[in-house]
């Protein structure tokens, strides 16, 4: 099969791989019919992520059509069309039985910090991903939901990771109603972020970047305020002083560890002196007011970040975080897109063959040509 | 019209804002729910996956998960780096600064491998070019 691999920092090719096998009786083969490249591919891109070994095949967004099925796969049939969620997850461990799939133990024998993740690195269990023509998904009968027969698949594609990631980010903000929300980073997962806000009963939202066309496209999609932290003195004070001198009820961190707007965090996070760059959580606690919630979705790396946890302990701020438990946020949200809540399909800017994924990864990761998200579609 | 965009139509005047403001429309409240299997199809035991070569797991770990990954198994000095990590604690720098350097290893070996790939079919491309020339003049 053709594949998407990683030859290096900056290296990617569309090579010849050996087609996926059933290696566990509840795998499943799909032909994948839809890939989707997330913001988080760019750290393994970038060399980022431990473990990244040569050969090894991102994505974790992506649909496709049930090629082969394992021996005890009760749920799936081959031709069924299904949307994969990013987390492998078993369903009955500790943590899959008690909602958090993302934690699963039983998937990630490298690492205890996550479950295992398609195409995410060997700290992640070691797995291929789905930008490729076929793919091993492991639990069948746990994680692919079928893709009701009147929907597109890229309509559904992100059900697997970044519309359930701005949704949880959104449900940990703990919005009862009338809030005030400041989600930093306007990329796809802060877009969804923003748009479940207004789900949950946001009374304002402020969305905070320094792309201009990626603002504006946030003010579009998702009917926000918006702010270039670059045009503002300091932009804790800037958002602070919109609530009040207090700050937002709700703070989200979207972007995660390759942040922008700090000299010293950047030469130190790109550096490895520490796992990434923490900019986007210190100006959440910052800006948030004393006593309310800082949500964390952006993905950081271990072992250490400089985090200012001194001001969140002394504002009594509460901090949540996890990476999205995908599975059980999937056919909510299909309600709201099925209902036409949620315009899933609509931040889609760029769609690329296979073929020339290298070509994609570059224009998302420079922020050319408008790019919001970009779809491969391996078939083409 | 068809039934979906129907759907779609009926939905359009509908409140976007606040939909989900009930705690009992949020799927993900408690985050945090009293024990039950993930989805109602999730197998109730999870066989083991057969053991594989070039497959390691963290030190803390006493045996690997049922289910793993298998791509890109263990080889060469990045293997034998990897190795090292993974036999350290995963909360020691030591165990992540050795995969990162693991990982560096890992594309120069790559490098090698292509240049020596190179180097060999060069001389054999000359070699066949050189006789095929003889051939044709003879």
């Amino acid at each position: 099969m053709r594949a998407l691999s990683y030859f290096g920092p900056n290296k990617i090719k569309v090579v010849r791989k050996p087609d996926p096998r059933i290696e566990h009786s509840n795998d499943a083969i799909l032909r994948v019919t839809r890939s989707a490249i997330c913001g988080s591919d760019l750290h393994l891109l970038h060399g980022l992520v431990p473990d990244t070994r040569v050969g090894c095949t991102f994505g974790h967004e992506f649909t496709g059509t049930v090629e082969e099925i394992g021996p005890s796969v009760k749920n799936l049939r081959r031709g069924d069309r299904v949307v994969v969620p990013f987390n492998i997850s078993c369903g009955t461990c500790f943590y899959c039985s008690r909602g958090l799939s993302a934690n699963c133990e039983n998937t990630n024998p490298n690492s205890d910090v996550a479950s295992g993740v398609f195409g995410y690195s060997h700290t992640t269990g070691g797995y291929d991903g789905g930008q490729a023509e076929y793919v091993r998904v492991p639990f069948a009968d746990v994680g692919p939901m079928k893709i009701p027969d009147d929907m597109e698949e890229e309509e559904v594609l992100f059900l697997s990771d970044i519309l359930p990631t701005g949704y949880q980010a959104a449900e940990m903000g703990e919005i009862k109603g009338g809030e005030t929300v400041v989600v930093f980073g306007c990329g796809p997962v802060g877009l969804f972020a923003m748009k479940s806000a207004w789900l949950l009963g946001a009374g304002r939202v402020i969305a905070v970047d320094h792309v201009d066309y990626r603002l504006e496209f946030a003010g579009r999609y998702a009917g926000v305020e918006t702010v270039n932290f670059r045009r503002v003195p300091d932009i804790v004070t800037w958002l602070k002083d919109q609530f009040e001198g207090r700050g937002p009820d709700v703070a989200i961190d979207a972007v995660g560890m390759e942040a922008e707007g700090s000299k010293l965090h950047r030469v130190l996070g790109m550096g490895f002196m520490q796992a990434g760059v923490p900019v986007a959580i210190n100006w959440a606690i910052q800006t948030v007011r004393k006593g309310g919630n800082v949500s964390i979705i952006g993905v950081y790396g271990p072992p250490w970040n400089l985090v200012d946890i001194g001001t969140a302990m002394n504002k009594g701020i509460t901090v949540r975080m996890n990476q999205c438990n995908v599975r059980r946020y999937m056919p909510h949200l299909l309600k709201h897109i099925r209902e036409g809540r949620i315009d899933a399909k609509g931040i889609i800017t760029h769609r690329f063959p296979l073929s020339a994924a290298p070509k994609a990864y570059q224009t998302f990761s420079d922020k050319k040509d408008g790019c919001v998200k970009c779809v491969l579609t391996p078939a083409a | 019209m068809t039934d979906r965009q129907r759907q779609l139509h009926e939905h359009l005047d509908r409140p976007v804002s606040g939909s989900d403001l009930s705690r009992h429309e949020r799927p993900g409240v408690p985050m945090e729910h009293e024990t039950r299997p993930l989805t109602p199809t999730a197998p109730e035991q999870v066989e083991h996956m057969r053991p594989r070569r070039g497959i390691t797991h963290r030190k803390e770990l006493r045996s690997m998960t049922p289910v793993f990954g298998t791509a890109q198994p263990l080889h060469g000095i990045s293997g034998v780096l990897r190795r090292v990590a993974y036999s350290t604690h995963e909360t020691r720098a030591k165990h992540w600064m050795m995969l990162l350097v693991a990982d560096r290893v890992n594309v120069l070996e790559h490098r090698i491998a292509k240049l020596v790939k190179i180097l060999a079919i060069v001389p054999a491309g000359a070699a066949a070019l050189v006789l095929a020339v003889k051939f044709f003049k003879d």
